[in-house]
């Protein structure tokens, strides 16, 4: 478990990022779910929930979701149920239970740019946007490789997202997915993004191609393709040659639920 | 170093003495509610579920030091209506070793204040996070209709 032996709770955004500067190592406190698998002892987190950042909005033709959101006020909530005809939701919605979900952040989701995720092959679908706490706005695939120390304010997504479609593939309900993906339908161009490789979710860019200008003519190809253009390895869900052949596997499926 | 907190459980209020880390579930067990059992704790499985402003959290990865300001609930809070659910559960056979039941007592009784008549997919749906080694699930879903069905009327 974490421990620690003081707890700072800001009460603005301000102030946590002040204190998150003063303190560079102390961890960032968002849901707290993984506290319990951590196995560091700290002197000082920094708790992020009391600063404000628990809204949701519609700002300008954009979705704006607080970090400090929970993964269930998000499935709950109308304007995000909506968005890309549900899949932003839908990949929501197979994590653990609803006790997690009651609990867990999209800020700690996203931040925490896990390879398990099932939220960041469609975050990356959906072209959603990072906005720090002093206002630089970070694309998905930017955020991916971002390094800095950092607090999110708040993801963002356009609300006129095209066709995008999620599928995540797990040994039983509610377990971690081994392989995830999501695919992004834009006037014939065509984005796979796959992850649980076990890295994180990462544009097919070659096999998207394919599909693009093949169609679904070109799916065996495009099927054998991202098994050697994306990097796969073994671990305790699943090995690399079954992550392999499953990846394959959701190409196609990706393919053919963006399409109907 | 230790805290001194308020915090409301199932109507009263009670000082608690709580280390900065200290998880929700280990202070309420300290409070003597029982009920609120430890599982995996890890997230996973369930068994320490209470309500937080009546959403059903797990509580061994909630910090006590979050829980001043809300109202927390455990079944000890929900005496008469558990018993109920619980005869209901007996009566289908929905209860072995019984080491999960309270924790999915407590996800049942959040699910009836937030849909009346659920299906047997919304119930799946919001139970997923209890886990039972014993039962099989079947026996509970019936016991969970039966007592859904008899608070509807």
């Amino acid at each position: 478990m974490l421990r620690f032996t003081r707890l700072e709770q800001p009460k603005t955004l301000e102030e946590a990022d002040a204190l998150a500067k003063r303190n560079k190592l102390a961890p960032l406190l968002g849901s707290g779910c993984w506290l319990r698998l951590a196995k560091r002892k700290w002197p000082l987190v920094i708790d992020l929930s009391l600063c404000g950042l628990d809204y949701i909005r519609v700002e300008e033709g954009q979705l704006c979701i607080g970090s400090m959101v929970t993964q269930r006020q998000i499935e709950e909530n109308e304007v995000c149920r909506s968005l890309a005809d549900g899949a932003f939701v839908k990949a929501i919605h197979a994590i653990l239970g609803v006790q997690f979900r009651n609990m867990a952040t999209i800020g700690g989701s996203i931040a925490g740019r896990f390879g398990f995720s099932d939220i960041w092959p469609v975050f990356l679908a959906l072209h959603g946007q990072v906005v720090l706490a002093d206002n630089t706005v970070l694309s998905a695939e930017s955020y991916a490789a971002y390094r800095e120390r950092h607090i999110i304010k708040e993801i963002r997504f356009d609300l006129t997202a095209p066709k995008v479609a999620s599928l995540a593939l797990r040994k039983s309900n509610a377990d971690f997915p081994y392989i995830t993906g999501a695919i992004r339908l834009d006037n014939h161009k065509y984005e796979i993004y796959i992850g649980g490789r076990p890295g994180i979710a990462t544009k097919a860019q070659a096999t998207s191609q394919i599909v693009a200008e093949e169609g679904l003519d070109g799916l065996p190809m495009a099927m054998d393709k991202v098994k050697e253009e994306l990097t796969f390895q073994s671990n305790s869900h699943a090995s690399e040659s079954y992550r392999k052949a499953m990846a394959a596997v959701l190409v196609k499926r990706l393919v053919e639920e963006v399409n109907v | 170093m230790s805290l001194t907190l308020q915090l409301n459980v199932n109507g009263q209020l009670y000082t608690v003495q709580a280390a900065p880390d200290e998880m929700l579930l280990t202070t309420l067990r300290n409070l003597g509610l029982y009920s609120v059992r430890c599982g995996c704790d890890t997230t996973n499985c369930g068994l320490c579920t209470i309500w937080v402003d009546g959403e059903i959290i797990l509580s061994c990865a909630y910090l006590t030091v979050r829980a001043q300001g809300h109202t927390i609930t455990t079944l000890e809070g929900l005496k008469e209506e558990a018993a109920f659910l619980g005869e209901c559960l007996a009566s289908e056979g929905a209860d072995q070793c019984g080491y999960c039941t309270t924790g999915m007592m407590m996800s049942v009784m959040a699910l009836r204040r937030k849909k009346a008549h659920p299906t047997d997919q919304e119930i799946k749906d919001f139970l997923v996070g209890n886990l039972c080694r014993c039962t099989g699930y079947q026996s509970q879903l019936r016991g969970i209709r039966k007592y859904l069905e008899a608070m509807a009327q």
